[in-house]
């Protein structure tokens, strides 16, 4: 609900009122010029310039042929390489998504209706781990899931284990740890700050009502969360999914290769632009149908 | 987000804009930030003293930054003997590290760094592609006269005419050489003796590969024992050399991005053999307190290289930069350099400098035969004739050996 | 009227506690193994020790990243502050034709990777002509920072009642006036929350940073680079450091958070 407050009353002469109209717009246009130039000039032209490359073919380095061609969406849709990376990048954010909802929910539940003088601290906390270093937080999985990490020196001087497991690390299970436990406190929030708008009283007429906690979820508490939880999931698989430095540094031999480090590569080892911007264009349009059919999942919300 | 409505605020909980002042203040001088704006309207770093940015200025003063781009070690930051004479020569080296050659080439061209950056190096099989995308400046040896003390093979002659004297110009200066086997782990395992050995069930979960095509292309083609200087090979050979890294694959622990997190891997215990190695890993696990880390050649050969320093397109600073390279062909600092990086050293007035191990390790006698026959230098097939598999089809058929 | 309930078995608060510790150990061993005397970043631990504290400190390659960071983040709060909480009065006190899709827009680069942002934006500068730099690398923070900043204004300002506005006019105050006095004390705590916000996401970007920066290092590229090579106990000493920071930022910002909750 927000009244826009400006208004003009019918009484005042017309001259002044036409000056007060324009005014108005001059206000409106100075107030929103600088911030519509940053995303206009930062983003929108920026992201034209590279979809009329992604349309050109690279000569090599820098120089480029300026011939209309397709082939570079063609083989980055036809190439079964990129075809392998793209359902491993989308599938290990699919998974990362659900994986932090399934963990954020409960905690977000607890922390918004159980809570009441932990619940600040609660939410503090989660801030806190959001501002720890992303990269700091990725490296000290070496010394959890390492060969001489920590939960192999605790499973060994428990005598569980002889030798280190070895598949702890390097893997996409690596990989998806790392991203679950950087992407957790966001979907913390956002789910907490949508049940943030469920009142206590709904929950406790649904209960004096006679439902159970599963029908109290399913019925009531899910729907009205639905636009929180839509949010972190689209959040957390779009940023895991175009997220190059995590595999690179977690996903050993077999994951280490992400999409996103092949449009890396492409604009800073190969010289090859319009190939990387071809996969960027390609990746986008997956997530814009992810958007979409989240979108989709929105009538479901609300009472 | 559905809005609720409220009551609008009682006095009691707005903020005066005092306080508001006030609170940001704290926060301001929590986070230090007097000097950052301090040093955002001066536009100095300030950091080490005595750096001033700047060309020459008349009195002969070499002081200024030398913004290097190039591989961890190659920048002399540890070398003694230059360490020292930057510091008494005001000159502050900032260094910004690659993980693979290409990415000199990329960043020089499309990846925005003409202009930002003043000194490079390159491995001497780019030097062609290099003159064809006009990367390197083309040097003034007069202002680097420690170079022409160097071993004749590297400043004249078909090779130097190959790969760094190109078409007249010179367009590096070659500063190290060596030859690239594989790295082990001493405490935990024999040296190999045959990149075949890595192969076996002892090394599973144990071997290291690390992300460079260039080296794996050559060592690849010596195990096949198809290896040739030109580079040129055929799709079908190129997946035969391949063949040997997927085998390796099944006993890989995991892929590793750059030689000095290689170190890292065996410091940690994750790896026991890494290839393709680098001697100057030794010195890096070195570093960390395992001292247990060797580098051997087996028998099927190793891959060579030379790498040279060059100047960027629109460098600035330049009269630091040519001050800098001088002094790296010092014999002093060769002699330290090749110690630290365990190579070969390009100034013979620097050989009996070094340690008496250092320097049994490189034959300095024979330097011309090692470097044009038993471990020839090789191209990189940036431009090949029809049929022959070029650079493009090297680095796809490599990422999709990664992404295996 | 309260209902006694019988005694459940608190699984919430096990799961709940379980995922906290999830989410803090890392953190605290990268904490632990900055004291570690020895280089291994592995068990066993060797005993306490504050050379890595002293390495960073004295290292000029982490002092000036340091500085870097602090720049570019400053400069690019004040910006974001300025320009996001007057777009924010521009959307939420006017109505005009085309306000929403104009919302959305503004809100467009946090539905982006961080890829795809820094790519473009290295094209662009090139084809433009312009040589990276913290400039360039500010550039990026800012368009990223942005919509978060213009979120959390928006949104506060949703629930403004701008009537108190028009009363301070009624009153006799100028538009600036009204502004300074009436306005921003009263959203004051969720634009210093935002602006909180959005120092915190300049201050650890590296993806959009990595391809729109110059020679310089930021703290987070440093650590990535660092990572990437080799890397010893002096990146747990830096990141100590960070986390301690921000907790002495959280700890002064306590306050306004609480406002972003409710």
């Amino acid at each position: 609900m927000s009244a826009p407050a400006v208004t003009t009353s019918a009484s005042v002469p017309l001259g002044v009122r036409r000056s007060a109209k324009t005014r108005r717009r001059l206000t409106i246009f100075l107030l929103l010029a600088p911030a519509v130039a940053i995303v206009g000039g930062a983003l929108i032209v920026p992201a034209l310039n590279l979809l009329v490359q992604s349309f050109v073919r690279s000569l090599g380095y820098g120089q480029l042929s300026y011939h209309f061609t397709l082939s570079n969406y063609t083989s980055a849709l036809a190439d079964p390489l990129y075809r392998t990376l793209a359902l491993r990048s989308f599938g290990l954010g699919a998974v990362t998504a659900v994986c932090c909802l399934l963990l954020a929910y409960p905690v977000s539940f607890y922390v918004s209706f159980r809570l009441k003088r932990g619940r600040n601290l609660a939410l503090y906390l989660v801030v806190l781990s959001l501002f720890s270093s992303y990269l700091v937080r990725l490296y000290a999985w070496y010394t959890v899931l390492g060969t001489d990490g920590m939960i192999n020196g605790v499973l060994k001087s428990l005598g569980i284990i002889h030798e280190p497991l070895s598949f702890l690390l390097f893997n996409r299970f690596a990989v998806l740890i790392a991203f679950v436990n950087i992407f957790l406190p966001f979907s913390i929030l956002m789910i907490t700050s949508a049940m943030q708008n469920i009142p206590r009283e709904v929950l406790d007429s649904a209960h004096d009502l006679g439902a159970g906690p599963v029908r109290t979820f399913t019925r009531v508490v899910l729907p009205l969360t639905m636009t929180g939880l839509i949010g972190a999931f689209a959040y957390t698989f779009i940023l895991t999914s175009g997220d190059y430095i995590t595999p690179a540094l977690l996903g050993g031999a077999t994951a280490s290769t992400a999409l996103a480090n092949t449009v890396t590569n492409e604009f800073l080892s190969q010289g090859n632009p319009p190939a990387g911007a071809a996969i960027s264009f390609v990746m986008l349009a997956v997530f814009f149908i992810v958007y979409a059919l989240l979108g989709q999942l929105e009538r479901f919300k609300g009472i | 987000m559905t809005v609720i409505p409220t009551e609008p605020e009682s006095p009691a909980q707005r903020f005066t804009r005092r306080q508001l002042i006030y609170q940001g203040a704290v926060l301001a001088a929590a986070l230090g930030v007097a000097p950052g704006i301090l040093a955002a309207c001066g536009g100095t770093t300030g950091t080490t003293a005595a750096a001033a940015s700047g060309s020459a200025s008349p009195g002969g003063d070499i002081s200024g930054t030398i913004s290097f781009f190039s591989w961890q070690g190659y920048d002399l930051i540890d070398i003694p003997a230059m360490k020292s004479w930057c510091k008494e020569n005001g000159v502050v080296v900032k260094s910004t590290y690659i993980n693979m050659g290409d990415d000199i080439t990329a960043k020089f061209t499309t990846g925005g760094g003409k202009g930002v950056y003043n000194l490079s190096t390159y491995f001497q099989g780019y030097g062609p592609f290099y003159a064809s995308l006009n990367i390197p400046t083309p040097l003034d040896l007069s202002r680097v006269p420690n170079f022409k003390k160097a071993y004749p093979f590297f400043q004249t002659g078909p090779s130097a005419e190959n790969w760094w004297l190109i078409k007249g110009k010179q367009l590096c200066t070659p500063f190290t050489w060596g030859l690239m086997g594989l790295n082990y782990d001493s405490e935990k395992t024999k040296a190999p003796t045959s990149y075949l050995d890595l192969l076996q069930p002892q090394y599973k979960n144990k071997v290291g590969i690390v992300d460079d095509v260039i080296a794996a292309m050559v060592i690849g083609a010596h195990i096949k024992g198809i290896f040739r200087t030109d580079s040129l090979y055929t799709p079908a050979q190129a997946d035969q050399i391949l063949s040997y890294w997927y085998e390796l694959k099944k006993n890989a622990r995991t892929i590793i991005p750059s030689y000095g997190n290689m170190a890292d891997q065996f410091v940690s215990g994750e790896i026991i053999v890494g290839v393709p190695g680098w001697a100057a890993v030794n010195s890096f696990a070195a570093g960390k307190g395992d001292k247990s880390v060797m580098h051997t050649l087996p028998q099927e050969g190793a891959g060579a290289f030379v790498d040279g320093y060059m100047i960027p397109p629109e460098a600035s600073g330049v009269d630091t930069v040519y001050a800098w390279i001088n002094q790296a062909f010092d014999p002093k600092v060769q002699a330290q350099t090749a110690e630290y990086l365990v190579q070969g050293a390009v100034i013979p007035e620097a050989v009996p400098l070094m340690s008496a191990e250092a320097q049994k390790l490189y034959p300095y006698d024979q330097i011309a035969d090692i470097l044009t026959k038993s471990a020839p230098l090789e191209a990189i097939p940036f431009v090949v004739p029809d049929g022959y598999a070029n650079w493009e089809y090297w680095n796809k058929a490599w990422t999709t050996f990664k992404a295996s | 009227m309260k209902r006694r309930r019988k005694f459940q078995f608190p699984w919430l608060l096990i799961f709940t506690v379980a995922v906290f510790v999830f989410l803090f150990a890392p953190v605290l061993l990268v904490v632990l193994f900055s004291f570690n005397k020895t280089a291994a970043l592995t068990f066993p631990f060797h005993g306490f020790s504050l050379q890595w504290y002293r390495k960073v400190l004295s290292s000029p390659t982490f002092v000036s990243a340091i500085f870097a960071s602090l720049k570019v983040g400053i400069v690019t709060v004040l910006l974001t502050v300025t320009i996001g909480t007057l777009a924010a009065l521009g959307v939420t006190r006017y109505s005009f034709p085309g306000r929403r899709a104009l919302r959305t827009l503004l809100l467009l680069p946090a539905a982006l990777p961080g890829l795809f942002m820094g790519t473009a934006l290295l094209t662009f500068f090139l084809v433009a002509h312009v040589q990276l730099s913290l400039f360039t690398a500010t550039v990026g923070h800012l368009v990223y920072v942005l919509p978060y900043f213009f979120l959390v204004a928006s949104t506060r300002l949703d629930r403004f009642d701008f009537l108190l506005e028009e009363s301070a006019r009624d009153l006799g105050a100028g538009p600036w006036s009204t502004l300074w006095r009436v306005t921003l004390p009263i959203i004051g705590p969720s634009l210093i929350a935002g602006a909180l916000v959005a120092f915190s996401l300049s201050w650890d970007e590296v993806m959009i940073t990595y391809f729109t920066i110059g020679n310089q290092n930021t703290l987070p590229l440093v650590i990535y680079s660092t990572v990437k090579q080799s890397i010893d106990p002096s990146v747990n000493a830096v990141s100590t450091l960070l986390l301690a920071g921000s907790l002495i930022f959280l700890i002064g910002a306590r306050r306004f958070i609480a406002d972003l909750q409710t």
